[in-house]
């Protein structure tokens, strides 16, 4: 019989462009988003890596070797400019009228400490225009010339070759993720991208969870405010039906929206990836010591495929507890002013386990806080999902399925028993004088 | 025996009494009328007689059953003073919700599909989304849902409320035929007297959740030596009540 019911939901929720908009433009926004960027952060990164291709020299020491140090930045493709001195302020102008971003100035005894081999002395002035988060080239690779030039000179007539002074230690460094029995070539510092995967799927899968509450109680409030529910309760059809009915209904448009959101997030992930100039794959020292099972290919099966499978089960749960918590509110919403307002703090429900899940390691949650984040529809997803990539997820997730299942069912049978219209009018009270409690100590704060 | 038979009915909200002993009868076939102004009692009564409410005291029973009964929903419509309709939604697929709701997919749902858009009466706007629509289409629209099912008893509250004299004047021609054509019985609410008097064979007058008085709408006039109902009214209250 619920049939026609939600077909309905379906139609409603679909045709409502306050339901559906926020989440085409969602999906089309984010990889927007991604481009706009991409276009800064690309010539930022790309002028980085290239670090400056010209630079401004300022000779204060005059000897052999400051002008053998020019002579060797201009055979390795550095544009050398003389400057003539003068303070800082003066430097950078000249600098600037020349479109130089670094200023190298070769102090007076320069050369002279370099012959009594001792490290020597120079300053780098980075000429900036403003701050910002791509700034102009790099120094670095101006400051790696003038080092390779004076460890030359100050191994000169000595046993000692620059490249062992330079690396004098062959190390290889690899990690063994104890949780998940990887190994893994470099330090856990070269895995960045697992570290904001980490991060970052948590938090998308908290922000999955909240779009369908939101949607379902407005929905709901809108039969309120519409004054539909109250025909609705006439006809002949169970209040469990329509609360049902109202679920399913939700639960499909959720999926399609957040289908929308996660195609909408990939292609904005790709966008920025596939867009960012890398320096290239991280090289081992050349004869570095192998170890057994050392190779990049070692990331293979790092991700446990069942896990993906708990964790699609865990979202669709979840999703479906959220799409039920956001009916109930709206249900004792007599408004949807008064389903926005509620729905905004429980929000927090989510968000603050969430976040603690995403910082908190497994050794500080302990046994018990994680099997209760485990078992609870709203937690579930969020430590599951960085479970799946930090670590690894606890050997009985069929067990947490069910117990997240159970926990929405509850809430619905709890629900079923107050979704009557007396018992909804009185409830709508008193979440409308909560409401303007809310309303009014916000107001009160701004 | 009666379609609606309410004794000493009792509602309170809180501290407020809204109905303070209403009783009244409604007969099989006829078109009644609870008349009073607004606040006097006449959707509580209502929602109590399609259960929505729960009676303080009293007692009431619908077709012999007690309100709120599942079997009694398929027998009994009810249009609120100020039902609502889904935006999204067109006037058919509307009524189509409806009687696929009462009688699932099948002959008899097309019979009602089809009752309720003639009732209706909007031509190819009906496949218009309910949003575009004026507020006398979507009146006319819910009075096709409550009687399009043919119920036993139709409870329409203030049905012709917000309609223009000429809308108002075709759902109140819609609701006699109807009645007349099918033998529903029909309980309406109106503060609009004088439209009950056009309308109703028999009614009760309601004032701060009291029956005032009960009869004939002839008789009433006759009685009272009114012109019309709202003259019998105005005597009623201004006798204090009780008749």
């Amino acid at each position: 019989m619920i049939g026609p019911l939600v077909a309905k939901e379906v139609k409603d929720l679909l045709r409502d462009p306050r339901v559906i908009l926020p989440f085409i433009i969602g999906a089309l926004i984010m990889p927007v988003m991604g481009f706009v960027l991409m276009i800064p952060m690309r010539a930022g990164i790309e002028q980085a890596i290239a670090g400056a291709r010209a630079v401004g020299f300022v000779d204060l020491d005059g000897s052999a070797h400051s002008a053998q140090l020019a002579r060797w930045l201009s055979e390795r493709g550095v544009s050398v400019v003389e400057l003539r001195p003068g303070p800082p302020g003066q430097l950078a102008e000249q600098a600037a009228s020349r479109k130089l971003s670094v200023v190298l100035i070769v102090p007076k005894g320069f050369g002279e400490s370099l012959d009594r081999k001792q490290p020597a002395n120079v300053t780098v002035l980075n000429v900036l225009k403003e701050i910002s988060f791509f700034g102009p080239a790099s120094s670095a690779p101006i400051i790696n010339l003038v080092q390779e030039y004076a460890l030359n000179a100050l191994t000169s007539g000595t046993p000692l070759r620059p490249e062992v002074v330079r690396n004098p230690l062959r190390t290889s460094e690899l990690t063994y993720l104890t949780s998940k029995g990887v190994q893994l070539p470099g330090d856990p510092a070269s895995y960045f991208a697992l570290t904001m995967a980490a991060f970052l799927v948590p938090l998308l899968v908290m922000g999955l969870a909240l779009t369908p509450m939101q949607m379902a109680a407005t929905s709901m409030a809108v039969e309120n405010e519409e004054k539909t529910l109250e025909t609705l309760l006439t006809l002949p059809v169970r209040p469990r039906d329509i609360l049902l009915a109202k679920l399913l209904g939700m639960f499909a448009v959720a999926l399609l929206g957040s289908a929308l959101e996660i195609a909408g997030t990939l292609a904005y992930f790709f966008i920025v990836f596939s867009q960012m100039p890398l320096p290239g794959e991280p090289q081992l020292a050349a004869g570095a010591a192998q170890l057994p099972g050392l190779q990049l290919g070692a990331l293979q099966g790092f991700i446990d495929p069942y896990g993906l499978v708990f964790l699609g089960a865990s979202i669709l749960l979840s999703l479906f507890f959220f799409a039920a918590l956001g009916v109930i509110v709206g249900a004792l919403s007599r408004d949807v002013r008064i389903a926005s307002t509620v729905i905004g703090p429980l929000g927090f429900l989510v968000v603050i386990p969430s976040y603690a899940i995403v910082f908190m390691s497994s050794e500080m949650m302990g046994p018990a806080l994680r099997k209760a984040l485990y078992i609870l529809p709203v937690t579930q997803p969020v430590i599951a999902a960085k479970d799946l990539i930090s670590s690894t997820l606890p050997p009985e997730p069929p067990l947490y399925l069910a117990a997240s299942l159970l926990f929405t069912l509850g809430l619905l049978w709890l629900a079923s028993k107050v979704f009557a219209f007396e018992s909804l009018a009185r409830l709508q009270r008193s979440l409308e004088s909560l409401a303007e409690r809310l309303s009014r100590r916000k107001r009160s704060t701004v | 025996m009666p379609v609606v038979k309410v004794v000493e009915l009792v509602k309170d909200f809180g501290g407020f009494r809204a109905l303070k002993g209403v009783s009244f009868e409604v007969e099989e076939g006829e078109i009644f009328g609870l008349i009073g102004p607004n606040g006097a009692g006449k959707t509580t009564t209502f929602r109590i007689l399609v259960g929505l409410l729960t009676p303080t005291s009293g007692k009431v029973e619908v077709l012999g059953r007690s309100p709120g009964d599942f079997e009694l929903k398929k027998l009994v419509s009810y249009l609120p003073e100020d039902a609502g309709t889904y935006r999204n939604l067109t006037g058919y697929e509307f009524l189509r919700l409806v009687a696929e709701l009462h009688y699932g997919r099948g002959g008899e749902a097309e019979e009602a599909l089809e009752l309720g858009l003639r009732i209706a009466g909007l031509g190819e706007r009906i496949h218009e989304k309910m949003k575009t629509y004026s507020k006398g289409m979507k009146r006319r629209v819910q009075v096709a849902r409550a009687l399009m099912v043919k119920p036993r008893l139709a409870i329409l509250d203030e049905p012709t409320v917000g309609l223009d004299v000429l809308h108002a004047r075709e759902v109140r021609e819609t609701v006699r035929s109807f009645a007349r054509e099918h033998g529903t019985t029909v309980l309406l609410s109106s503060h609009n007297m004088l439209e009950v008097e056009d309308l109703c064979t028999r009614v009760a007058m309601i004032h701060e959740g009291r029956i005032l008085r009960e009869g004939y709408v002839r008789d009433l006039l006759q009685e009272y030596g009114a012109r019309n109902l709202e003259e019998v009214f105005v005597q009623l209250v201004g006798a204090g009540g009780a008749g």
